[in-house]
């Protein structure tokens, strides 16, 4: 097998197993779709035992976090910091820290609140900040004090800067928030005025289902279709394309 | 045909196959889990209709040394009760909680001319009580019927219904009053 021929194969392998994956994902995106689909939003006054879907604004439980770029007061930050790496002819962005910060919050809506454990949650929410440093271009006061903090150089040769990328989500108090997950009886919770007072949403045991998003309903209904849309039907098509590619070059096609 | 071709051919199907699978099965346990909402939804407003019957024999008889002028309020009051205690069906059971819901509010009302009662903190108690109650009725009412409203719709769409009919899925009722289903049951008190 040729160079070449080894690079079409490999490609072809890994668009093969990734084509399954998308697959599966967007197999997991359709069962997240109509589970929601399927599930009434609940006032959180009357939010009942088991799983339950509400939508109201974030309020901060125990003490606030605060992003770790631009400082904002939140309830839950992720961040990442990238480099843009070459290597030969390829060149790609590469994850040299990430982290994230989870804590306890309320969803209140015009009927009282409930508490939330985000732990193990799935959280979509978009890129709130994004700051970039390069040639010319230093990254802001703000992120050169978390780098410094985490021993992480924003410089290479001749003290030129890397092409670098800063990213951070987070969700404020006060955001809009969509939280699907089980309701269970808690011993934490204590903020709720009504009959939710004693409920805290949580993952549940055996329903595997906990998804926040800071987007309504709608959307995030819409972004889970083109999700499915890609992941089925570009999967399964991407799988059967490289797999046909792997069979003409070996000639059994 | 060659082995190949067969291969390809094989995991393409493969991959439909799986699709229709995790379709038809994703359908047969949204339908399921709809038709459990309503059950569990219907159970929540049931507890709670029960908690509010329980409620009105201590307001009347709380109120009933003020307002010893007023047996026609508390006889409503009284008699919406027994029907809610009688009914059976969601239909009676929605119609049943709007006549004791307006029979409680024109008790409330009638109150506002007894400055005693209004002072009275039994009577605030049991008014706060209920009218938390009445508010998650509402609320779950609005929940439950939102679960009715996504399952009736879900068995009368395509491919649902396919897999609805097959399982004998029938439409839900709603939780509203109906004006012909609304029956007040005279009870002496």
């Amino acid at each position: 097998m040729s160079s070449s021929g080894g690079k079409i194969v490999g490609y072809s392998l890994v668009g093969f197993f990734g084509g399954i994956i998308l697959f599966v994902h967007g197999l997991s995106a359709f069962r997240l779709k109509r589970l929601i689909e399927n599930t009434p939003t609940s006032k959180v006054r009357s939010a009942a035992v088991g799983l339950v879907e509400v939508f109201g604004v974030a309020v901060p439980c125990e003490g606030k976090l605060s992003s770790p770029f631009s400082k904002k007061d939140c309830v839950y930050y992720k961040y990442s910091i990238e480099e843009y790496r070459h290597s030969g002819k390829s060149s790609r962005w590469v994850t040299l820290k990430s982290g994230e910060c989870r804590s306890q919050f309320y969803v209140e809506d015009d009927t009282g609140k409930i508490l939330v454990n985000p732990n193990e949650a799935r959280i979509e929410i978009p890129i709130d900040s994004e700051y970039n440093s390069g040639n010319g271009n230093d990254p802001p006061e703000c992120v050169l004090e978390f780098l410094s903090q985490n021993g992480i150089s924003h410089e290479g040769f001749f003290g030129w800067n890397k092409r670098m990328r800063f990213r951070e989500y987070f969700i404020e108090p006060g955001d809009s928030i969509y939280v699907m997950g089980i309701a269970d009886i808690s011993q934490d919770s204590a903020g709720s005025a009504n009959g939710s007072e004693n409920l805290m949403i949580h993952k549940g045991a055996n329903n595997k289902t906990f998804y926040i998003s800071d987007q309504p309903e709608k959307k995030i209904l819409s972004e889970l279709g083109g999700k499915i849309l890609w992941g089925v039907f570009g999967g399964a098509v991407l799988s059967v394309g490289c797999l046909a590619i792997i069979m003409m070059y070996f000639g059994w096609i | 045909m060659s082995t190949g071709t067969d291969l390809l051919l094989f995991t393409g199907a493969a991959f439909v196959l799986i699709a229709v699978v995790v379709y038809f099965v994703s359908i047969f346990n949204g339908l399921a889990m709809l038709k459990n909402n309503i059950g569990k939804s219907w159970a929540n407003i049931d507890v709670l209709l029960t908690q509010r019957a329980d409620e009105l024999p201590n307001l009347v008889s709380t109120v009933k040394g003020y307002m010893a002028h007023e047996q026609k309020t508390l006889q409503a009051v009284t008699d919406a009760r027994a029907a809610l205690m009688n009914a059976r069906t969601v239909g009676e059971k929605a119609g049943v909680d709007k006549d004791t819901t307006e029979a409680v509010k024109t008790l409330y009302a009638v109150a506002e001319n007894y400055p005693d009662l209004k002072a009275n903190q039994s009577f605030l108690k049991l008014q706060d009580r209920i009218t938390g109650i009445e508010n998650e009725i509402a609320d779950r009412r609005e929940f439950y019927n939102d679960s009715v409203t996504a399952y009736n719709i879900r068995i009368q769409s395509i491919p649902d219904i396919v897999v609805a009919t097959a399982l004998r899925y029938r439409p839900e009722e709603l939780f509203k009053a109906e004006e012909g289903k609304r029956q007040v049951v005279e009870v002496k008190i």
